[in-house]
């Protein structure tokens, strides 16, 4: 038995060489190289856009490389058969309706009399039994998935993967797998990862957390702007190390665009602080909901604050409850020192002067199949409703004239939105948004899935509001927009206000940091 | 079900963005001829529904000299089908805005058998009971409104529950018997007579048309709808009062059921317990095939009138040629599909 481990984990599961792949001509990877031995943990760090996630797709076969290799060797010991990859998405893809023996067995087969096709339970129960017990897993085979604890879940998500790679030695890939548990759970989640490896398979995680990473992983590969700047053994290192490795030269980069930005709102914001401001744009006050605790939040005119950490720590949801779409279970919000309310409605905060530029804009940002025109006016199409008719030419020749402004391609207000590219389409909502005269803008990953050049522009029109008075509030996993933008960062974990970086503080350095440091912190 | 919808609209809507409008610089420098033919593929997708139509009297006429292209025919066609035309309007708005209004037919049969039942059996004005008769066809939409906005049951099931709830109450008060006597004169006239042998229930169906063509097309109720049909999350993010919404296309969807109810009690001097159900399939038919046209991927007035015509005018000239009775809902069905199909299939195209 352990003369056959032994063999196993020396052997080369997984093979990556010289991985690249280009997007509209800008390279997100660029000759990666990577290597997972049978039994061995390996993790995948990097900031935001090194390109963590376009290598897990490839290797899931979700995109094809534009040049390189991914080679799986095949598997000596069981003979039979293509070797495997087995993978757990962020998006854990359990139905929550169904069982956890009909989860497992959805993913993995039933069992099936060869006479009739009918469904052996008994047989198909024992095994997933089995599994669950094999993996210390203490979730009872009837329940649904949808009542098991966010740690359950994973583990059954994770679980079923392993057993997907049957006998044969196949890698486990995971994407993030503890970014939304509380940390005190998610020493659960590594044990099961290690027993999979224990086991002969490969194992390699893509991670936010430097820490677990360490933790976790006997290699550690670093991930920058699309390249392996590192590839070390976690014994011989330090978070300080990684994070040295993943932010290293982008500093030095980062700090011409810094020092322009910097004059500019330094300029912007003695302008709003010179005079005092009677009061801030918005206050939240013992904001709570689903994932927020108690969160409290001045946001000044002219002053943008980013909001950023890990996924699940509320970000999003502190995005929804100003804007309306979610309706907080206490406390209140106040727009310019108006009274403290709370929105129920995206209605009601429109009316109260926010606008709101949501995350996913293909679902929520703006409706596809109408045209340019009907999608900047949706709010304000009253406005065009005179003397009994909707004014169509006149709507038409606004809209054509901001799209100008805002410089959205092509300059059809006529075309369908669905047609137009992930960074006009953002300016179009963005144009939506300047359409209402906000006094607050809130803004959720504004230029997430915007091509490279484009962003420059969106950056543009997020300071612009700003000069004219706005509090902006930006909601952002994306490290350099966060850094460029923002007068000051709120960092969230598990739905509180961990720490606050003003000035000189933020860098992405820090904040990585500050994410990191959150999550420590509420173990103790 | 609504994910249906949304594909077939989503499909057909993406046809409209393919060019720059005909005329403009853009088109000269990409050559006349491609702006050309860009241009009369879009009037095609746009006209295919007027064009069949026209091509269908066209043909009719030239077969059928003598019955078919007579202004006793037309007025035949457009008295059986005023009533059609009016329940395919109301049911269209809900479609517009996303949700399926399934108790139109029903509304229909129940609201005529309650203006005759309030007429003869209980002796009231007929046209104060008309009135309270569209008065209930409204309630019946709040209540409609109230189980999918409050009860969070999504339309297609409140309002086939509400439909045969509806289809018992009228059993109810009616006895289950065809309630027949004799209506005041000017109430029956709507049905037959009038200007131009065109009886009147046809102008205040077609006016209606005009009242349901500017609230939809020339004010922004009929935009917002349009947009929470389309993409209601990104509708809602936008501040627009979905709930509001939703209650006035369910409202008047039932209201307008109910005066083509009123309507069709008039045109045949009686109301039979069993009739209403026959008009939900055909009205939505023709709101999904008035879809195709005029301006396709969007429910529109014009479009669902033609649409209306069109399978009139077809089965009109159909059966007078001799064809059995069956041929006449294939035929219906077929150019249904046939209709979006080739919409689609633009798209898929372009």
């Amino acid at each position: 038995m352990d003369e056959r481990e032994e063999g196993t984990h020396r052997q080369v599961l997984l093979e990556v060489r010289g991985l690249t792949k280009v997007f509209d001509g800008v390279a997100v990877l660029e000759g990666v190289d990577l290597t997972v031995h049978g039994g061995e943990i390996h993790a995948l760090v990097g900031a935001n856009g090194s390109g963590k996630s376009t290598l897990i797709k490839i290797l899931s076969g979700y995109h094809l490389p534009s040049a390189g290799s991914v080679t799986l060797a095949s598997d000596a010991q069981e003979g039979d058969g293509q070797p495997m990859m087995a993978f757990l998405h962020q998006d854990l893809g359990l139905v929550e309706s169904m069982s956890v023996l009909e989860n497992v067995a959805l993913s993995c087969g039933y069992r099936t009399s060869r006479r009739s096709g009918r469904i052996r339970w008994r047989s198909t129960r024992e095994e997933v039994c089995t599994l669950l017990s094999e993996f210390g897993l203490g979730v009872q085979a009837d329940s649904t998935v949808g009542s098991l604890g966010a740690t359950d879940r994973r583990l059954v998500a994770i679980a079923r993967a392993a057993h997907s790679l049957g006998n044969k030695r196949g890698v486990l890939v995971l994407d993030e797998p503890t970014a939304e548990l509380a940390r005190n759970e998610s020493h659960r989640v590594f044990e099961v990862m290690s027993l999979v490896a224990k086991r002969g398979a490969g194992v390699l995680f893509a991670s936010h957390d430097l820490a677990d990473a360490l933790l976790l992983a006997q290699t550690v590969t670093v991930l920058r702007d699309g390249r392996v700047v590192a590839c070390v053994e976690s014994k011989s290192s330090t978070v300080e190390d990684l994070v040295t490795y993943m932010f290293g030269a982008a500093e030095e980069a980062l700090l011409e665009t810094e020092e322009q930005h910097l004059s500019a709102a330094s300029a912007s914001k003695s302008e709003a602080h010179g005079q005092p401001a009677p009061a801030p744009a918005v206050r939240l006050t013992g904001l709570c909901s689903f994932h927020l605790k108690d969160v409290n939040l001045d946001v000044w005119p002219g002053e943008i604050v980013g909001v950023t950490g890990l996924v699940g720590c509320g970000k999003s949801e502190l995005g929804r409850v100003i804007a309306g779409a979610q309706s907080p279970i206490s406390g209140t919000i106040s727009i310019f020192g108006g009274p403290p309310t709370r929105f129920v409605s995206p209605h009601a905060a429109l009316a109260a002067g926010v606008a709101y530029v949501p995350p996913d804009r293909r679902r929520f940002g703006g409706v596809l199949t109408m045209d340019a025109r009907e999608n900047v006016t949706l709010s304000t199409v009253g406005s065009f409703f005179q003397k009994g008719w909707l004014r169509k030419h006149q709507e038409l020749d606004s809209v054509a004239r901001q799209m100008v402004e805002v410089g959205a391609v092509p300059r059809n207000p006529r075309h369908v939105f669905g047609v137009f590219s992930g960074g006009n389409q953002q300016k179009l909502v963005f144009a939506r948004a300047q359409r209402i005269v906000p006094r607050v803008v809130v803004l959720d990953e504004p230029t997430h899935g915007v091509d490279v050049a484009t962003i420059p522009e969106l950056f543009h029109l997020i300071r612009e509001m700003t000069e004219r008075g706005c509090g902006v509030v930006l909601i952002t996993s994306d490290l350099d927009e966060l850094v460029a933008l923002s007068d000051r960062v709120i960092v969230l974990g598990d739905g509180q206000c961990t720490e606050e970086l003003i000035g000189k503080d933020v860098t992405a350095a820090e904040v990585d940091l500050a994410i990191a440091r959150g999550r420590r912190e509420r173990v103790h | 079900m609504e994910s249906g919808v949304e594909n077939l609209e989503s499909g057909v809507g993406s046809s409209v963005h393919d060019a720059t409008p005909p005329g403009s610089p853009g088109s000269k420098r990409t050559g006349d001829a491609r702006a050309l033919r860009r241009s009369l593929v879009r009037l095609g997708e746009r006209s295919g529904v007027p064009a069949v139509l026209v091509v269908l009297i066209i043909v009719y006429s030239l077969v059928l000299p003598q019955t078919f292209p007579t202004a006793r025919n037309f007025s035949g066609i457009l008295t059986t089908e005023d009533i059609v035309i009016l329940v395919s309007l109301g049911g269209m708005v809900p479609l517009v805005g996303g949700e399926f209004d399934l108790s139109i037919g029903y509304v229909l049969g129940f609201s005529s058998m309650e203006v005759a039942v309030l007429t003869l059996n209980h002796g009231i004005n007929v046209w104060l009971a008309s009135a309270i008769t569209v008065l209930t066809a409204v309630i019946i939409g709040m209540v409609n409104a109230f189980v999918v906005l409050r009860l969070h049951i999504s339309s297609f099931i409140a309002t086939l529950a509400s439909g045969t709830v509806l289809s018992g109450l009228v059993l109810l008060i009616s006895n289950s018997m065809i309630v027949t006597g004799s209506f005041p004169n000017s109430f029956v006239r709507l049905g037959f007579g009038g200007p131009g042998g065109i009886p009147p229930g046809v102008y205040i169906v077609l006016a209606f048309a005009v009242v349901m063509l500017y609230v939809l097309e020339h004010v922004p109720t009929g935009r917002r709808l349009e947009a929470i049909g389309q993409g209601r999350d990104a509708a809602r993010l936008a501040g627009l009062r979905i709930d509001r919404l939703i209650f006035f296309s369910l409202v008047v969807s039932a209201g307008v059921s109910g005066l083509a109810g009123v309507l069709n009690t008039a045109t045949e001097g009686s109301a039979d317990p069993t009739v209403g159900p026959e008009f939900l399939l055909p009205a939505l038919a023709a709101a999904f095939l008035g879809s195709t046209a005029i301006r396709p991927g969007r429910f529109n007035v014009i479009g669902t009138v033609l649409s209306v015509l069109l399978l009139a005018i077809g089965y009109n000239g159909l059966s007078q040629l001799g064809a059995p009775q069956w041929v006449s809902p294939v035929f219906d069905g077929c150019v249904l599909i046939v209709a979006v199909a080739l919409t689609r299939g633009k798209v898929r195209n372009a």
